[in-house]
């Protein structure tokens, strides 16, 4: 599903800020990816969701070697990527619905399918009373949620979130981490970056550790 | 919020508020200038015709001639002209009639100042191919010698480069309004791009294609310079209208006929058309450029 090979990362001609970065994630998997402040995760997950490409090293996803795909493949690989980013992103102008239903308009849908599946999705995040409600006037939780849920939609291969839970408290986070479980029960790849342990703790899912842009250990569970 | 939001709204800068105005103007100068040329070429098409259509003979009258003399030269030239291949109706132009054409130049009382007035045939042609012009002057200077033939040579090639020059004055003037419009949707365009490159930067991580992108800016474009086109088009008719209402206030005599033909009509209304083609097309273009120096 992804796999990196001695991956080097820098923005523009600054330093390195991932070096020789090598793992391999199954189908199915769920990861934390977890490391001090500064210490790569989200460019990782940059890497993972083709905002950025490597300088050095081999990223291949869905079997692609990502770092020779022509720019016109990009968006069809991106559609089977979901990713839930720290600062949400969402487009301020448009409503929770139609932020949500933007992969779905993107990949051709048709409206009454989006309609039926946004409404559904939103009301299942506990969105249904802000269906047309902009981001500005939402709090900074149920932004969140709008993000999720723009994230699933398309119901992703892999399932990208940096920080997801980073603006809620720890019950908020859990039923979130709780809703990714969820997804990669039904075969979603899953791949969580947070500095958050207690939250890590509470889950037996593998967990890289990131530090100083180098990935220095993959445990299998907190647990152990 | 009963309107469905725009996902990259271009107008929400001033730059882009100016835009259907722009256009508008541009249209309306093109369209005016447009139908000004038509119009032109319509007029020295008909002066053409009616030039063309025959040619005038002057008989001057030989200094100490008798009034009997000169008649005597007129026959000899109707004669000649009658006789001639191709000649059609020959009309023998009264003195009167001269001096009356002659009025605005030199007066009402022309026989006062003695001035020896030619006489002048008019002759229309029958059929012009036939006509061997050079080969009818010289019969008619043996026949009335000084005679002097007019057949507007001069007046055509005046006309002609005149013409030639004011189409050539109205293309320019509307390629310059063309690219001046062309530069307003760039920059518009590329500003929009710009502002809202986050936007298009989430868009491309969820997967939309650059021509996704695109048709969102183009389809506003489209709307922007038709809002924009069919006001200068309707402003421009107007004005048209009213020009016509005041030139046929005018002496009839004077005015050429100011109406254009139904194929010019048609290419008329193609000015706003087009002016939308190329706004949505250069804002096509545009976007596409910009997007793929993005990563
Ligand atoms: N857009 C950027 N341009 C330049 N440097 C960046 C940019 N984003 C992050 N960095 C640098 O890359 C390093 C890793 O950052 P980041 O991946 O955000 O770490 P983390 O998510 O673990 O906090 C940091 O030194 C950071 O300053
Ligand atoms: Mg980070």
């Amino acid at each position: 599903m992804v796999r990196f090979e001695n991956v080097g990362m820098r923005y523009g001609a600054g330093p390195e800020v991932l070096s020789d970065v090598t793992f391999a994630l199954k189908p199915g998997s769920f990861h934390f990816v977890t490391g001090p402040s500064g210490a790569g995760k989200s460019s990782l997950l940059k890497l993972m969701y083709l905002a950025h490409r490597p300088s050095r090293g081999f990223v291949t996803l869905f079997d692609r070697d990502v770092t020779r795909v022509p720019r016109g493949d990009l968006p069809e690989l991106r559609r089977r990527i979901g990713v839930v980013f720290q600062d949400f992103r969402l487009v301020q102008h448009l409503s929770a619905f139609d932020n949500v239903a933007l992969p779905m308009r993107v990949a051709g849908s048709r409206e009454e399918v989006i309609r039926k599946h946004v409404t559904e999705l939103l009301t299942w995040v506990g969105l249904k009373d802000h269906l047309h409600a902009r981001p500005p006037t939402l709090s900074g939780g149920q932004q969140q949620r709008v993000a999720i849920a723009r994230a699933v939609i398309a119901h992703p291969k892999l399932l990208l979130a940096d920080e997801p839970t980073g603006n809620v408290d720890d019950t908020i986070a859990v039923r979130l981490l709780y809703l990714f479980e969820e997804l990669n029960r039904m075969g979603t790849t899953v791949v969580i970056a947070t500095h958050n342990r207690s939250i890590i703790s509470r889950f037996s899912h593998p967990i890289m550790r990131l530090r100083e842009g180098g990935l220095v250990e993959i445990k299998q569970s907190a647990a152990e | 919020m009963s309107r469905p939001q725009s996902l990259l709204p271009l107008s929400r800068e001033p730059s882009t508020r100016l835009l259907p105005w722009i256009i508008g103007v541009m249209v309306y100068l093109a369209v005016l200038i447009f139908a000004a040329a038509l119009l032109l070429a319509n007029i020295a098409a008909n002066w053409d015709r009616e030039m063309s259509a025959g040619f005038t003979v002057q008989i001057p009258p030989a200094a100490g001639d008798a009034p009997e003399a000169l008649e005597a030269r007129v026959a000899a030239v109707v004669k000649t002209l009658k006789e001639a291949a191709g000649v059609g109706e020959v009309a023998v132009v009264s003195p009167e009639v001269t001096a009356l054409a002659l009025e605005p130049w030199l007066g009402p009382n022309i026989e006062a100042h003695d001035l020896p007035l030619p006489r002048v045939v008019e002759v229309h042609f029958a059929d012009r191919a036939t006509v061997d012009m050079a080969a009818l002057i010289a019969k008619l200077e043996e026949a009335a010698p000084g005679t002097v033939v007019d057949n507007h040579e001069f007046w055509r090639n005046q006309i002609v480069s005149l013409v030639g020059g004011l189409e050539t004055l109205a293309t320019v003037a509307i390629a310059l309004i063309g690219f001046t419009a062309m530069a307003a949707v760039i920059f518009t365009t590329r500003s929009s791009v710009a502002i809202q490159r986050d936007v298009i930067e989430v868009l491309h991580l969820i997967g939309a294609t650059d021509d996704y992108v695109a048709h969102e800016f183009q389809r506003q474009a489209f709307w922007i310079s038709l809002s924009g086109s069919a006001s200068g088009t309707v402003l421009a008719v107007a004005t048209l209208y009213l020009l016509g209402q005041l030139a046929g206030n005018l002496d009839t005599a004077l005015m050429p006929d100011l109406s254009l033909g139904a194929w010019q009509s048609v290419l008329l209304w193609a000015v706003p058309l087009l002016a939308c083609l190329i706004a949505t097309m250069t804002a096509r273009r545009t976007v596409l450029a910009a997007l793929r120096r993005m990563p």
